[in-house]
């Protein structure tokens, strides 16, 4: 009887002491989901503040994109067609009734015409004498001379 | 024994109630910790959406009260000298929850002058328990932006992307228009729609409100993608000369209407295209039965204009040349049809060039018999009639010839379809035969777009040639002989100092199985300068009533455009241009 009472009480003990190890488990788990909560709760926190000024500057953009179309669209029907020739006829302007094309002495290949005859045909006394041209430099002088002379040959020709 | 058993029962008795203190103590230390830690998630979530303010500090909406889902933006429509023909504009719709609204009364006054409603109209809407309900449509920046500032929770601005043409009317067969479901129709609108319309953002998440995801929601986006920017070789300028003429002639004359298109022989560049009656496009739905481009979209029968294909088929045949001569005795009988002149006279012997000159319907026909059907009309087929010019824009529909032995093809017809008779072409499509011979014989697509601008640069469109129609050598003769045309046949064509090539058409108009006795299409087709042609303009007017004939009525609208033509393209006279070769 008295062994059977014993066992029956450390039965007892040994149930209260899992019931210890359990408890002491659910509060790790507890606290594993705790922290996990933490964590989560602030990585969304931050995902969302950050979507969030995403979507502020969304809006924003949208609503700069909508002004600007509107001034897009007020700027060019200030400056149509009809505005425009309204405008024009007002100040007095209008269609040519008539027109005359005319030989412009001068204009533009006989001004680079002149100036390149002005420089060929230089005094040789006012100019410094250049040292003997080495023979690489002497071939691109040669070169250099006939693309001038032919462009001045073709100048000439130009009305 | 009975004694040691109640003595050991109390043991038991004290050391049960010792064990459940005890257990109470843990479960309390539990349920501590637990209270604890729901207080630490509490005072976090209080700092996150109280202290930091995710939404705010409650005080006043943080966001506007329109948080679009990002929407891409339609591709702008430009010309060739960069001016815009078509962009994008907001309206907004104004909604309301009226469950979420507070003081309906208050905001009914205050949107009252905003909205042009009635205070009285605006409670009965704001005062119930519907989720939803619109208040506006249509609403312009300017008011929504007033309404914003006023930062009432649960009204709503959504903003709806509309199509504006800012020059109105110009060119509004060509660049067609935007429906409200934001799709293009007709004209480059219509055409290029896929381009310019790009695609919206796609997201995928909880929704709070239409139209918007909760910001915590974790989903998937693509950034809108805005539609691609198009560059026109219309010439705005031109365009809208080209529209003045074009509605002067239509008074002046008492006509029905008209087409008029002006392009590049050499690359087949549409300058100016324009058709009278038109339509803003900005305002579509007040002009429903314009919509289709007649340039492009309505089928006739050119008349005389057309004898300039069947004499280019026959000197590039080699079945004449422009000095072969022909005995015009007033009429030709061709398959059991008698073909007279227009002006129903024998003009004798005469040159081919006389006959383009004097537009005798006997000497063309006399062409195309001798050229007989196959060749007749395999030369139609390489000049590109009976079938689309492929031109970029919405609608364009092929011209009509019967095909020689068919059931509805008669001998006839080889005579009658030679002046243009029986055999139906768009303008664009004439126009485009005719650039053929101004470009030495070489049939160019007709286009429109002329760049395509996107975020990945910008794509040129390539001049597309469709085949050589002629030869080169027919086509110097025969704008030779058009050269001398005008100058015998449409005076009223000619610009003094350059030499214009062309042909004037007088087309009677099929009405069920006969022609109507007194209506006509009068029309004028020519290129100038004649030796290199800039630019190819094709007049038709229709139905004018106070004058039938090409020559007295288109002729003069192509010389009015002409003469700006060469202003505006830099084009001096033939003498100086010459000169300075």
């Amino acid at each position: 009887m008295a062994s059977s009472q014993k066992r029956s009480l450390r039965l007892e003990k040994g149930s209260w002491r899992l019931e210890a190890k359990t408890t002491a488990g659910i509060l790790l788990v507890l606290a594993l989901l705790g922290l996990l909560s933490w964590i989560c709760l602030s990585q969304a926190s931050k995902v969302s503040t950050v979507r969030y000024s995403i979507r502020k500057k969304e809006a924003e953009i949208g609503r700069l994109q909508r002004e600007n179309a509107e001034s897009l669209a007020e700027v060019t029907e200030l400056i149509n067609v009809s505005h425009l020739e309204d405008v024009a006829l007002g100040l007095g302007y209008g269609p040519a009734e008539e027109r005359r094309y005319l030989d412009v002495p001068g204009y533009p290949g006989d001004v680079l015409r002149g100036r390149l005859a002005e420089a060929l045909s230089m005094d040789e006394s006012a100019v410094v004498a250049p040292e003997e041209p080495s023979g690489e430099s002497r071939g691109v002088a040669q070169w250099w001379e006939k693309l001038l002379s032919q462009f001045v040959a073709w100048a000439e020709m130009q009305p | 024994m009975i004694v040691r058993g109640r003595i050991a029962s109390q043991n038991n008795n004290d050391e049960g109630s010792e064990s459940k203190e005890r257990a109470f103590r843990r479960l309390a230390f539990v349920i501590a910790i637990l209270i604890g830690l729901g207080l630490v998630i509490a005072v976090r979530l209080f700092q996150l959406q109280v202290v930091q303010g995710v939404f705010g500090s409650g005080q006043e909406p943080p966001l506007p009260n329109y948080m679009p889902k990002a929407a891409s933006h339609r591709g702008l429509i430009i010309d060739r000298r960069g001016h815009i023909l078509a962009l994008n504009i907001f309206e907004y719709e104004i909604t309301a929850a009226p469950k979420e609204i507070e003081d309906p009364e208050d905001v009914a006054n205050q949107l009252s002058p905003l909205l042009d409603l009635s205070p009285d109209e605006l409670v009965s809407v704001l005062d119930s328990e519907k989720p939803y309900a619109l208040l506006k449509k249509r609403v312009s920046q300017e008011v929504a932006n007033a309404i914003d500032s006023l930062k009432f929770w649960g009204i709503n601005l959504e903003p709806k992307l509309r199509r504006r043409y800012p020059d109105g009317e110009l060119a509004g067969h060509l660049l067609g228009f935007v429906t409200y479901a934001l799709t293009g129709t007709y004209g480059v609108e219509g055409f290029y729609d896929l381009r310019l319309k790009g695609s919206d953002a796609t997201s995928e998440g909880a929704v709070y409100y239409p139209g918007q995801t909760v910001p915590v929601a974790f989903d998937q986006r693509a950034l809108p993608q805005d539609g691609t920017h198009l560059i026109l070789t219309l010439d705005r300028n031109i365009q809208h000369l080209v529209e003045r003429e074009l509605a002067k002639a239509v008074a002046q004359y008492q006509a029905d209407g008209g087409t008029i298109i002006v392009m590049v022989p050499k690359t087949g560049a549409i300058l100016a295209m324009a058709n009278y009656p038109s339509y803003d496009p900005t305002r579509f739905y007040e002009a429903l039965e314009l919509h289709t481009n007649p340039a492009v979209s309505h089928q006739y029968e050119p008349g005389s204009v057309f004898k300039i294909i069947t004499m280019a088929a026959g000197l590039d045949a080699g079945i004449v040349t422009p000095d072969s001569t022909f005995y015009d005795s007033a009429a030709i009988e061709v398959g059991g049809a008698i073909i007279y002149n227009p002006d129903r006279r024998a003009h004798g012997l005469v040159s081919m060039t006389d006959i383009l000159a004097l537009s005798l319907n006997v000497g063309v026909a006399y062409v195309s018999t001798s050229l007989g059907e196959d060749t007749f009309y395999a030369y139609l087929e390489r000049f590109g009639c009976g079938d689309h010019t492929g031109i970029d824009l919405d609608g364009e529909v092929a011209g009509t010839v019967k095909e020689p032995g068919s059931r509805e093809w008669d001998e006839s017809d080889l005579g009658t379809n030679s002046f243009g008779q029986g055999v139906a072409v768009t303008p664009i499509q004439m126009i485009a035969a005719v650039a053929a011979v101004a470009n030495g014989g070489v049939l160019m697509k007709p286009y429109v777009v002329e760049r395509i601008v996107d975020d990945r640069g910008v794509m040129v469109a390539q001049p597309t040639v469709v085949r050589q129609v002629v030869s080169v050598q027919t086509a110097k003769q025969l704008t030779g002989m058009l050269v001398e045309t005008v100058e015998r046949g449409a005076e009223l064509a000619i610009v003094p100092g350059y030499d214009i090539a062309g042909k004037t058409g007088t087309a009677q108009i099929p009405v069920g199985d006969h022609y109507d006795p007194e209506l006509t299409i009068a029309s004028f087709v020519g290129y100038a300068p004649a030796d290199d042609p800039r630019f190819i303009a094709l007049v038709k007017i229709d139905k004018p009533r106070l004058d039938p004939w090409g020559a007295e009525v288109a002729a003069p609208v192509f010389r009015a455009i002409a003469e700006r033509l060469f202003v505006l393209l830099d084009v001096p006279p033939d003498n100086i241009r010459l000169a300075s070769r």
